[in-house]
C-alpha cells in the first residue's frame, strides 16, 4: 500500500502549488528555497514550511498553504489532501465549466477593471470614488461574483458614513467653541457692569470677607451652559476618535477576508477604496499581534502588516497566477500535458478567480480534463488493483502527454501481475497435489495483488467444470448403482455383465469401493460364463448330432442357473429331441429320491433305461452307480 | 441201420418196453424235479409294476427269467450283482418302459455261472426300497 502511494502521490496530477506560501507558525521557522517542480513556471518560489500551531488563532490558518511533502493543503483551519475530491472535484468543475466565457464574465470583468481604473489616482481628474462605487453595485449582480462586490460597496458606504458622522462631530465641537466663546464674553460684560445681583459676607473667626456672588438668573444659566459644553465637547473628541478606528478595523477585516477567499482583484480594489475613504493616511492593518495573518505580512512577505501590503500581495498572487498561466499555455503547445497539469492546478488554486486562470480556453482545459480524469482513473484503478484497466489508462497517459512518465506505474502493475501469476501457479499446483488447503490460500493471494487477474477466472472455470463433471460423477454414480440393482431385483444377470454396462459397473463401484456390489458383479460374471461354457459346449454336441450328451452338457448348469432365460431356453429346445431319455432320468431321480420312502429299485430300472437310450450318459452311469453300491452294501 | 433193427427184432420186447417206460418215468420226474427248481409256489414277477413302485411289491417272491446284460459288480464275499433284461414272453411292453432290472446275487445262492448275453431263471425276493436278491437261479 505504500508502493501505491508513492506511486499515486508521484503521478503528480494534483501536485502541490508551489506558489509562495506559509504555514502556520509554531515559532521555529523552516525557510527553504525551491524552484518550480519541473522549472516550467520560471517563478522561482519560495516555500516556507512551518508545523501546525498547537492552538492556532482565529484567523491563524486562513492562509492557503501548501506541503509540498506531504501533499496536503491546508485552508481555513483544516487540512486537505491534494487529492481530496472536494478539491479535486472544483478543480474538474472548474475545467468543465463554460460559464467564464458567458457575456455576463465578461462583462463583470470589463467592470472590475473599469472600478479599478476609476479607483486609481491615474485616472483623469483623480480617483472617482463615486463612479466607482455605483460600477461596484452594479458588479454585484453577477452571479460569478458570489455578493462580494455587494460585500465591498457595503463596507465602503459603512467607512463613509462612519467618516462623515465624524465630519458632524467635528462642527459641532466648533460651534461649542463659538458658543462658548460668546458665554465668555457675556459673562465678562456682566461682571464687568455689577449686574451679579448681590454680595455675601462670610466670617472666618476675626476676619469677615465680602464678596460678591453671581445672584441673577442669567450669569447662573450662563456658568452651567459653559460646564456643559466643556463634557461635550470632550465627549464628541472622544467618540470621534473611536468611531474613526472601529471603521477601519471593520473595514481591514473585509480586506483580510477577501485576500483569504483569493479574490485578490477586490484586495485590490478594496485598498484603492481605502486610501479614497481614510485620506489620514494611516494603512495600519489592526491585526492581532503574533497572529498567522500578521506573521504571513511580516515574514512571508517581509512586510509589515499595513492595507499597502496587503494590497501588494494581492498583485504578487495577480501575477503569480499570470505567470502560472503562461507557463500552462507553453506546455500546452508543446503537448506537455503532465506539466500543463500541475501549473494549471496551481494556478487553480492560487488565483481561481482570477481573470486569466478563468478565460482559459476550452480547447485547453479539454486536454487537461482529459489527461486529469485518465489520472485519477489511475489512481482509481491502481488503488483497487484493476491492473488491466490500470495498464489501458497508463498507456492512454503515456499517449497524451509526452512529459508523462509511466515507469512508476509500469513497475507497480508489473510487480502485482507477475506476484498474482505466480500465485495462481502455486493453487494450480497444490490443486494437482490434492492440497486444497493451500490451493485457497494461494488463490486469496492472487485475488488480493490482482483481483481481476484472468488467469485466476481461468484456474475458477476449470474449477467449476471438475465440479460439475464431479457433480455429474456422483449423479452417474447413483444412477449406476440404482440401475444394478434393478437389474439384480429382475434376476437380469445377462443384462448385468452385458458391456459396455458391465464396464461402468466395474468403474462406478471401483470408484467408490463399493466391495458388495462387486462381489457380486464377480459372481455374475463368472455365472454367466459358466452358462456360455456349457451352451457352447452343448451347441457342439447338438452340431456333431449327439443331443443327449448335449442335454447332460447343459443340465447341471441349466439346474444351477434355473432362472437364465437363455440356458433354459436351450434345454427346452433339447427336451424336444430328447424327451424319452430326460423322462427316464427324471423318473429315476424321482424314485431315487423318494422321499421317505425311495423306490431304488425302480430308479435302478430307469437309469438302465436311460442308459440303453444313451450308453455314454453320465447322469444314468452315476445314478447306477449309487443304487448298485447301495444295493451292494446293504447285503454285507 | 439195418444190422441194427434185425438184431432188436432177435430180443425180448419186455425189457424195452419197460425201459422206455421208465425213461418216460425217469424224463417225467426230471422235469418235475426241474419244475421243483423253479420254485413252483413263485409267482410271475409284474416287471410294470416294479418300475413303477417297487415298495408295493416288498416281501413278495418272484421269479424271474431273462438275459444277463451286464455284471455289474462282484465282491467274492458278498456275491454278484446283475443286470437282467426280463423276458416279457408273448406279453406287450412299451417301448418307452424299462424292461432291465438289478439282481443281487448273493454268494449263499449257488448256481451256474452267470455270464453275460446268457439266460436264466431267478428267484428273487423283494427287499427293502425294491431291492431284487436272488434266492436261487438256474440256466435257462
Amino acid at each position: 500500500m505504500k508502493s501505491f502511494s508513492t506511486i499515486a502521490l508521484s503521478l503528480g496530477l494534483l501536485v502541490p502549488v508551489s506558489a509562495q506560501v506559509l504555514t502556520p507558525p509554531n515559532g521555529a521557522s523552516n525557510v527553504t528555497s525551491a524552484g518550480s517542480s519541473n522549472g516550467n513556471s520560471g517563478s522561482g518560489n519560495t516555500t516556507i514550511n512551518r508545523h501546525e500551531s498547537a492552538a492556532p488563532s482565529a484567523q491563524g490558518e486562513e492562509i492557503p498553504i501548501v506541503d509540498p511533502t506531504s501533499k496536503t493543503f491546508q485552508f481555513q483551519g483544516r487540512t486537505y489532501s491534494m487529492t481530496d475530491n472536494n478539491l479535486g472535484g472544483q478543480f474538474e468543475a472548474y475545467l468543465a465549466s463554460q460559464d467564464f466565457e458567458s457575456q455576463a464574465a465578461l462583462e463583470y470583468r470589463e467592470k472590475i477593471d473599469k472600478i479599478q481604473d476609476y479607483l486609481s489616482p491615474l485616472n483623469p481628474g483623480g480617483p472617482d470614488l463615486k463612479a466607482a462605487y455605483t460600477l461596484l453595485e452594479d458588479a454585484s449582480d453577477y452571479p460569478g461574483d458570489g455578493g462580494i462586490c455587494d460585500s465591498l460597496a457595503n463596507s465602503v458606504y459603512s467607512g463613509r458614513l462612519a467618516m462623515k458622522g465624524i465630519g458632524n462631530k467635528k462642527e459641532a465641537i466648533a460651534r461649542l467653541d463659538k458658543e462658548n466663546r460668546r458665554l465668555v464674553h457675556n459673562l465678562n460684560v456682566l461682571e464687568t457692569k455689577g449686574e451679579l445681583g448681590g454680595s455675601t459676607t462670610v466670617k472666618q473667626g476675626k476676619k469677615t470677607t465680602t464678596s460678591k456672588a453671581a445672584q441673577s438668573t442669567e450669569y447662573k444659566v450662563m456658568q452651567k451652559r459653559l460646564l456643559e459644553i466643556t463634557a461635550i465637547k470632550k465627549k464628541y473628541e472622544a467618540s470621534g476618535i473611536i468611531s474613526l478606528t472601529q471603521s477601519k478595523v471593520q473595514y481591514q477585516a473585509m480586506m483580510l477576508q477577501l485576500f483569504i477567499q483569493r479574490r485578490f482583484e477586490h484586495v485590490v480594489m478594496s485598498a484603492r477604496f481605502y486610501n479614497i475613504i481614510y485620506k489620514d493616511g494611516d494603512q495600519a492593518m489592526r491585526i492581532k499581534k503574533g497572529s498567522d495573518t500578521e506573521k504571513f505580512f511580516s515574514e512571508g512577505l517581509g512586510v509589515n502588516p499595513t492595507v499597502a501590503g496587503l494590497d501588494a500581495a494581492a498583485n504578487e498572487a495577480i501575477r503569480k497566477a499570470q505567470t502560472l498561466i503562461s507557463a500552462f499555455e507553453n506546455n500546452i503547445g508543446s503537448n506537455r500535458i503532465h506539466a500543463a497539469s500541475e501549473r494549471l492546478v496551481e494556478s487553480f488554486l492560487v488565483g481561481e478567480f482570477i481573470p486569466c486562470v478563468q478565460t482559459v480556453s476550452m480547447g485547453m482545459k479539454e486536454r487537461v480534463q482529459q489527461y486529469v480524469q485518465d489520472a485519477n482513473d489511475l489512481v482509481e484503478a491502481l488503488s483497487a488493483k484493476e491492473l488491466g484497466q490500470a495498464t489501458e489508462l497508463n498507456e492512454s497517459l503515456k499517449t497524451q502527454a509526452r512529459d508523462y512518465n509511466p515507469s512508476k506505474a509500469n513497475s507497480y502493475i508489473a510487480a502485482h501481475k507477475r506476484a498474482s501469476d505466480g500465485y495462481v501457479r502455486d493453487a494450480k499446483f497444490a490443486l494437482f497435489e490434492k492440497d486444497t488447503a493451500r490451493a485457497k490460500v494461494a488463490i486469496e493471494k492472487a485475488i488480493t495483488h490482482w483481483p481481476a487477474n484472468p488467469t485466476i477466472q481461468e484456474f475458477n472455470d476449470k474449477l467449476d467444470m471438475r465440479l460439475t463433471r464431479g457433480e455429474e460423477d456422483a449423479d452417474t454414480l447413483t444412477q449406476t448403482v440404482k440401475e444394478f440393482d434393478r437389474l439384480l431385483a429382475d434376476k437380469n444377470y445377462r443384462a448385468i455383465v452385458e458391456e459396455p454396462r458391465k464396464s461402468k459397473f466395474v468403474v462406478v463401484f471401483g470408484q467408490t469401493n463399493d466391495e458388495p456390489r462387486l462381489k457380486q458383479l464377480t459372481e455374475i460374471g463368472d455365472s454367466i460364463m459358466e452358462i456360455e461354457k456349457a451352451l457352447g459346449k452343448s451347441q457342439s454336441l447338438v452340431d456333431a448330432g449327439q443331443s443327449y450328451a448335449a442335454w447332460e452338457a447343459i443340465f447341471e448348469t441349466q439346474n444351477k442357473y434355473y432362472d437364465d432365460p437363455k440356458i433354459a431356453n436351450a434345454k427346452a429346445q433339447l427336451i424336444g429331441q430328447v424327451g424319452n431319455f430326460t423322462n427316464a432320468l427324471t423318473k429315476a431321480k424321482r424314485l431315487e429320491e423318494g422321499g421317505a420312502a425311495p423306490q431304488t429299485g425302480s430308479a435302478l430300472s430307469w437309469y438302465l433305461k436311460a442308459r440303453d437310450i444313451y450308453p455314454q450318459s453320465q447322469f444314468a452311469r452315476e445314478g447306477i452307480e449309487r443304487i448298485v453300491s447301495k444295493q451292494f452294501d446293504a447285503t454285507r | 441201420m439195418a444190422r441194427r433193427s434185425r438184431r432188436k427184432k432177435s430180443t425180448n420186447p419186455a425189457p424195452v418196453i419197460l425201459g422206455s417206460v421208465a425213461a418216460i418215468l425217469v424224463i417225467g420226474l426230471g422235469f418235475a424235479f426241474l419244475k421243483r427248481g423253479d420254485s413252483p409256489s413263485a409267482k410271475k414277477f409284474p416287471l410294470e409294476t416294479y418300475v413303477e413302485s417297487c415298495n408295493s411289491l416288498r416281501g413278495n417272491e418272484y421269479s424271474i427269467s431273462g438275459e444277463i446284460v451286464e455284471n455289474a459288480q462282484h465282491d467274492p464275499n458278498v456275491g454278484k450283482f446283475v443286470f437282467l433284461r426280463v423276458d416279457t414272453g408273448d406279453q406287450s411292453i412299451s417301448p418307452d418302459m424299462p424292461q432291465s432290472i438289478g439282481i443281487m446275487v448273493p454268494n449263499s445262492v449257488k448256481g451256474p455261472n452267470l455270464e453275460t448275453k446268457q439266460n436264466y431263471t431267478f428267484v428273487v425276493d423283494v427287499k427293502k426300497e425294491g431291492s431284487l436278491v436272488a434266492s436261487s437261479y438256474t440256466a435257462r
